[in-house]
């Protein structure tokens, strides 16, 4: 018997129990569709925590001041503020795998502009800051060198700062906004950037210089933080672990003391919630991997009593020639047809519901080559296992048996 | 020269039932030449089922030799047993055994599936000509349930025929249908047999019987009469001698 003939008579056959043939199929088509879907939908969640993570900045380094342990008691990070702007200039001229670098002070302020009035941050940094936040300028221009030397009461605002003080889409440039009662110039705008990975609204924020914000409205001769970007992706590493000398020195911290401030690089966030991410598409994919293996135990259920139902037909194949070979071919090759249409209906469904949750949740959801491979490789595998018993049952029956059964 | 094409020795069959063992065949001889016509009649349990299943190569016997077309069958593993059949071998059984939901020509042109040799063209085209030969040309496309007893019985001859077997087996193929479509199919046996046909049917109907050309009997496992008919019935004369309805006429 030619091979073509075999898949007709399985076809056939299927074809023949069309209702039955698609509830076996069934739980492959759901199986599979999770397995893409699940896949898809994780792939999509970590480029999303990806993208807001690189939307921190590019190849940024951040050093925070560290813990305080005063008289063996020790307070968490950044309760001591230890950083000061000498640490951020010695690690500018020491560090040469060090590009941008700005001392950053932050304190939550009470704005107006005419009846309006909103609270918000306030960001004193150098021009490099925009460089390591990867901020770009919507409208207007950054400072200038004599802002940054005069200490002018001037300000860059964020897109929902101009929302609130100003109203959607009006121009705020060359306007004058009190901030904590002192009236600065606003002389440019950030362009949009969004929520970050923590759900904070970047865009709610006003940058002044750093001298304007340090010497004017901050009591304390500390910074809260220090940004630096490594002169790239590469080097990010290497420009931490230069830093870290440097401003021990600067603090004459001896040997065994631990360090009064911390370094995070963005690739360390990163990988956290790149394993994160990880972690939970391999989960979603085992969670879905079991319905397809429920799925193939469907399949084996269904090909059992198709195979006790048809032990007659089966005999009568054997009395006329079929051997035990072709038997097995016919049933096998039901169950793999099962498991391969299944398949791709569940490909088609599974890609269907990614486009839905991407177009729902604004996710970019990927479906990914190697998850279409892996639920294809999987459902014929899945057809081929659990069909091989009830095929090899049916091959080994004996004739004379099958042609009496009743 | 009469040419012997079915030729068993001394077979011997015992089934074993848990500690109890059934002598289903004794030690038996037999020898069929081509264009018999043989009716093996017997009771139930008298052995004539399981010598017809080791005659179909589907069972083997525990002792004895058969050959088959010149082939000593013994030799044969099961698949080996199974090519055997699809060529040598043509099958009508007693509960017609057609495929369900399956039309009459694919039913006929099951045999030639399984023979790698025919291709679909001239598969469709000898399993048109077996329906033919039984009068069946214009139900090719009907399923078994949509056909009389007598009707599916010729589709299963049809099916016997389409390999051009050696031996054509028949296991009471009048058992389930009435007097005068029994009398139609032994017409149709009669007739292949005139064309040169060998047949071996298995019945216990005594009236069939006489349509064949011997008889050997049976019983608990033993031959116990082999002999040519002297008087052989023909079915076309048998058939015009029924009453045209006699259904009816026995129910009043």
């Amino acid at each position: 018997m030619r091979v073509s003939n075999l898949i007709k008579v399985a076809l056939r056959s299927l074809a023949k129990n069309k209702m039955r043939t698609f509830l076996t199929m069934l739980g492959i088509i759901i199986g599979v569709a999770s397995v893409i879907a699940m896949l898809a939908i994780g792939q999509g969640s970590k480029q999303t925590v990806q993208a807001s993570i690189s939307s921190l900045g590019t190849n940024t380094i951040m050093i925070f001041p560290g813990s305080s342990n005063q008289g063996g008691v020790r307070g968490g990070a950044g309760s001591t503020s230890t950083l000061t702007v000498d640490d951020a200039d010695a690690v500018k001229e020491r560090c040469d795998l060090v590009g941008h670098v700005s001392p950053v002070v932050q304190k939550r302020v009470q704005t107006i502009f005419g009846s309006q009035n909103w609270n918000t941050t306030i960001m004193g940094g150098l021009n490099d800051y925009f460089y390591i936040r990867n901020l770009i300028i919507e409208t207007g221009n950054k400072f200038t060198e004599a802002d940054m030397r005069a200490a002018a009461k001037v300000c860059i605002i964020g897109q929902t700062v101009v929302t609130n003080l100003f109203g959607e889409g009006s121009d705020p440039i060359g306007q004058t906004i009190r901030i904590s009662q002192v009236p600065f110039k606003v002389i440019g705008t950030i362009a949009r950037k969004g929520q970050n990975t923590f759900g904070q609204d970047q865009d709610d924020i006003i940058i002044a210089p750093f001298n304007t914000v340090f010497k004017r409205m901050m009591n304390s001769t500390n910074v809260n933080m220090i940004l630096v970007s490594a002169i790239n992706e590469e080097s990010i590493d290497g420009a931490s672990k230069q830093i870290k000398p440097v401003i021990r020195e600067k603090h004459k911290l001896l040997p065994n003391d631990d360090d009064d401030f911390t370094i995070r690089t963005q690739s360390d966030i990163a990988n956290i919630f790149g394993s994160i991410s990880s972690i939970m598409t391999i989960l979603l994919a085992v969670i879905a991997s079991i319905s397809i293996v429920v799925g193939g135990i469907g399949i084996m259920n269904i090909m059992l009593v198709s195979v006790t139902e048809r032990t007659r037909e089966i005999g009568i194949r054997m009395a006329v020639g079929a051997k035990g070979y072709h038997v097995l071919m016919q049933f096998l090759i039901e169950a793999i047809f099962i498991g391969i249409l299944g398949g791709i209906i569940g490909i088609l469904l599974g890609v269907f519901i990614s486009i839905m949750v991407a177009s729902f949740a604004g996710w970019p959801v990927t479906v990914t080559v190697f998850s279409i491979l892996l639920s294809s490789v999987f459902s014929v595998v899945v057809g081929v296992f659990f069909g091989w018993y009830p095929a090899r049952k049916a091959a080994n029956l004996n004739p004379i048996d099958a042609l009496r059964y009743e | 020269m009469p040419v012997s094409i079915i030729s068993v020795k001394n077979l011997v069959k015992t089934y074993r039932m848990g500690d109890l063992e059934v002598h289903a065949l004794r030690g038996v001889s037999l020898d069929i030449n081509k264009g018999e016509y043989i009716a093996i009649m017997g009771a139930s349990g008298s052995g004539k089922s399981t010598l017809m299943n080791i005659l179909g190569c589907l069972d083997r016997p525990t002792k004895g030799d058969y050959f088959l077309d010149g082939v000593n069958v013994n030799t044969y593993n099961k698949n080996q047993l199974a090519e055997f059949r699809g060529k040598k071998i043509g099958f009508i059984f007693q509960s017609f055994n057609l495929l369900p939901r399956t039309t009459a020509l694919e039913n006929v042109e099951l045999p030639l599936l399984y023979n790698r040799l025919v291709n679909s063209k001239e598969r469709k085209e000898r399993a048109f000509n077996a329906l033919k030969a039984v009068g069946l040309a214009d139900r090719a496309n009907s399923l078994p349930n949509q056909l009389s007893g007598g009707m599916q019985q010729r589709v299963a001859i049809a099916r016997s025929l389409v390999n051009e077997p050696v031996v054509i087996m028949a296991d009471e193929p009048t058992g389930n249908l009435d007097t005068r479509t029994s009398y139609e199919i032994m017409e149709i046996f009669q007739s292949l047999n005139d064309k040169g046909s060998t047949i071996v049917m298995v019945t216990h109907e005594a009236d069939i019987a006489q349509f064949a050309l011997s008889n050997v009997v049976f019983r608990d496992g033993r031959i116990i009469a082999n002999q040519a008919l002297k008087v052989r019935k023909n079915a076309t004369e048998e058939l015009k001698n029924l009453p045209v309805l006699d259904n009816e006429v026995e129910i009043i």
